[in-house]
């Protein structure tokens, strides 16, 4: 299944939100969709739940416009809450029940995902008595209760402790193990280098990149080398290649990528001790800062 | 039609299982039961009481200080007030006040003529009106006395003051006096059922935006479902209520029929007409779900409870008018002046006017069903209008939008 957004624009009182944004995310595969503060990213979310529709473009589900009575979409909104003073499965069963799934399948469906995250003894309690890390994971469980085939995260890592991250990371991709189209947004672009493997980059309502995030990375220029080593000193000055010291190590500028391997093997003539040899790609933080920068004119 | 429903149910129930509302309307259902039943334990009361009166007579010492002839004033009192036990004695005022104060007599009574008298008791109580008593029997025994003296015969002195009148009303219209009652009560419950539900339904808006739960609601659930579903879950919980009271008050009522029989305000509710509890039912479902919605929309372009105050304020205004109104005709007893037929056509107004106008005034059945088809209509738009201004302000944070913010927001659709 293919999710395509095409060309979507909307503003709101003379406001330009969006400026014709584009992408497309497949069935078993993440989507990071990444932008600064009020870049678009949730109204792009909204539009594609049909919380309102856009002033023009489209979403289509496998190339026809998307019927949302079929395909069933589960989000995560950043802003977290659910009812504080209701049972925890009452509620559950509520945004099931809102979602066209019956109570006996939501009953399952809720005891299957209480036990998944581990929270099966708070079951039967109101959500305002639990911890805030745990109220996620039970926002978690409402998003996914219904089994949707488009699972929307934004941001869903903020707030947890370590142990849950890796529990939620077990589910972000048992998710997309199971087909289901994943479009994360984060700013915390480790989770998303760890489960994308395409992103788009919204800023001031326009997509400014998008695509595979290795390809993209391979774009950039490869005559960076960094090496990590004790002899750091010794490579420097043995060298003849420009060469810039950073806290990890170094960093040598080729004049060609293809001096690598004659990089290599001058390097093994040192005998030197090599922990790490890697041409230096930019990271998706450098990426997404260089896209989305204000830049001064 | 199902995420209605499955919205209706969810808030329905969260009214019913709430304990706040749920005690609410237990201690409402005991007080009906207990005002119902205060002519009953009054009853058991007063007989109590009673026997041990009939044994204790308070004892009334009649004298006089000059010639007077008490033995003739006797007859007189002993009618009017065959509550008391009357001795004639000749003593002094020193004497009597010297008998009460230690108890063998209650009352002394010192005539100093025809027209003057002198009563000497131990204490007065709150609600003393003895006075009155013994007026009227001096009173009788002047008149008939100087009647007599004129030539008239004692007996016919009698009959003409003791004269009857005859007197019947034959009603063509409506009994404004069995109808107020009922009319006062149901108004009285159709405004507070609307001010409270709207309120809450206010309050149920907002604590879904402050908790951000609307977040969730709103992508997965069509906002003119959970518009409708909010607002028709409080109106059922709302009948719920209602039928719970007036069930227990009817119920109370059937028992303690005999008790209440001539308590006319008694007889005015219970006594109701079938249809007239129809109405209300329809004007209380049609009247609430017009300022329902308004109270809901309200609640959606508020982000803090703080706020909502000032936002209902302008809706509870017009429903204050509204009830002034008509609570002014009812008391002025013309319900069908021009004020109150203006206001029955009014949707904002009718449900309170029209209802009081079948109720207690003179009104064509083409003018109810014009007034209900208006409300209607115009109850469906509003509702309409409402989950517009809902699906918009559910997403605004922050300070409330301006009318023209929301205006100019519902032009963009």
């Amino acid at each position: 299944m293919e999710l395509k957004i095409n060309n979507l624009t909307k503003s709101f009182t003379e406001n330009k939100v969006l400026k014709g944004i584009s992408f497309s995310a497949q069935s078993g595969k993440a989507l990071g969709l990444l932008g600064r503060n009020g870049a678009g990213k949730t109204t792009t979310i909204r539009i594609i739940m049909g919380v309102f529709g856009s002033d023009s473009g489209e979403i289509l589900i496998d190339n026809s416009p998307i019927d949302r009575n079929k395909i069933k979409i589960g989000y995560l909104p950043e802003e977290r809450g659910m009812y504080p003073k209701k049972l925890i499965i009452e509620q559950l069963i509520y945004f099931a029940a809102l979602k066209g799934i019956e109570k006996k399948d939501a009953i399952k469906s809720a005891d299957y995902w209480l036990d998944r995250l581990q929270m099966t003894e708070y079951r039967n309690r109101k959500l305002e008595t639990l911890s805030k890390g745990n109220q996620q994971k039970i926002q978690l469980i409402a998003t996914l209760i219904a089994n949707p085939d488009i699972v929307i995260l934004d941001e869903p890592f903020s707030g947890l402790d370590p142990v849950n991250a890796i529990l939620l990371k077990d589910t972000v991709k048992e998710l997309i193990a199971n087909k289901k189209i994943v479009l994360f947004s984060s700013h915390q672009m480790n989770y998303i280098e760890e489960f994308c493997d395409e992103i788009a980059i919204l800023n001031r309502g326009e997509i400014v990149l998008s695509g595979n995030i290795k390809e993209i990375k391979r774009s950039y220029d490869r005559r960076d080398i960094s090496i990590v080593s004790k002899d750091i000193e010794k490579i420097k000055n043995n060298i003849d290649y420009k060469s810039t010291l950073t806290d990890n190590g170094l960093i040598i500028h080729l004049n060609d990528e293809k001096e690598k391997n004659l990089l290599i093997s001058k390097i093994a003539e040192l005998n030197v001790d090599i922990d790490e040899i890697k041409v230096n790609e930019p990271t998706l933080n450098d990426i997404f800062v260089e896209y989305t920068e204000d830049k001064k004119l | 039609m199902k995420q209605f429903f499955s919205i209706l149910n969810f808030e329905f129930k969260g009214y019913i299982k709430n304990k706040i509302f749920i005690s609410f309307t237990i201690v409402l259902m005991l007080l009906t039961a207990i005002i119902l039943s205060i002519p009953r334990f009054m009853d058991m009361f007063s007989n109590s009481t009673e026997h041990t009166e009939n044994d204790k007579k308070e004892i009334v010492m009649v004298f006089s200080e000059n010639s007077y002839n008490t033995s003739d004033l006797l007859p007189y009192l002993q009618k009017n007030m065959p509550e008391y036990n009357f001795v004639v004695k000749y003593n002094t005022l020193d004497e009597a006040k010297a008998l009460v104060e230690e108890g063998s007599v209650d009352i002394g009574l010192l005539v100093n003529g025809d027209t003057s008298y002198k009563l000497i008791k131990k204490h007065i109580s709150l609600y003393d009106n003895s006075t009155a008593s013994f007026d009227s029997a001096f009173i009788e025994k002047y008149r008939i006395d100087n009647m007599v003296k004129n030539g008239i015969d004692i007996k016919d002195a009698k009959n003409i003051l003791t004269v009857e009148i005859e007197n019947d009303i034959i009603r063509i219209g409506k009994d404004q006096q069995k109808s107020f009652f009922y009319t006062y009560i149901l108004i009285f419950t159709l405004y507070f059922a609307i001010i409270m539900y709207g309120q809450l339904v206010t309050t149920s808006v907002v604590n879904e935006k402050s908790s951000r739960a609307m977040e969730m609601l709103i992508t997965s659930a069509n906002p003119v479902s959970l518009m409708f579903g909010k607002v028709m879950g409080s109106a059922l919980a709302g009948i719920c209520q209602i039928v719970a009271i007036f069930g227990t008050s009817f119920v109370f009522y059937q028992i303690n029929q005999s008790y209440l029989a001539d308590n006319s305000m008694a007889q005015s509710i219970f006594g109701m007409p079938l249809s007239m509890l129809l109405y209300v039912l329809l004007f209380f479902i049609l009247g609430f779900l017009l300022y329902a919605f308004m109270f809901g929309s309200m609640g959606s372009l508020a982000s803090k409870t703080e706020d909502v105050s000032v936002l209902i304020t302008p809706i509870t205004l017009i429903f204050v008018a509204a009830f002034m109104i008509v609570m002014m005709s009812m008391s002025s007893g013309n319900v069908d002046s021009s004020l109150m037929k203006i206001s029955s056509f009014i949707p904002f107004t009718s449900p309170m006017a029209m209802f009081t106008r079948i109720a207690m005034g003179e009104v064509m059945p083409i003018e109810i069903v014009i007034s209900v088809i208006i409300l209607i209509l115009f109850t469906v738009f509003i509702g309409y209008v409402s989950a517009k201004i809902y699906r918009i302000g559910v997403l605004m944070y922050g300070n409330p939008p301006k009318i023209k913010d929301i205006i100019k927001a519902l032009k963009q659709k």
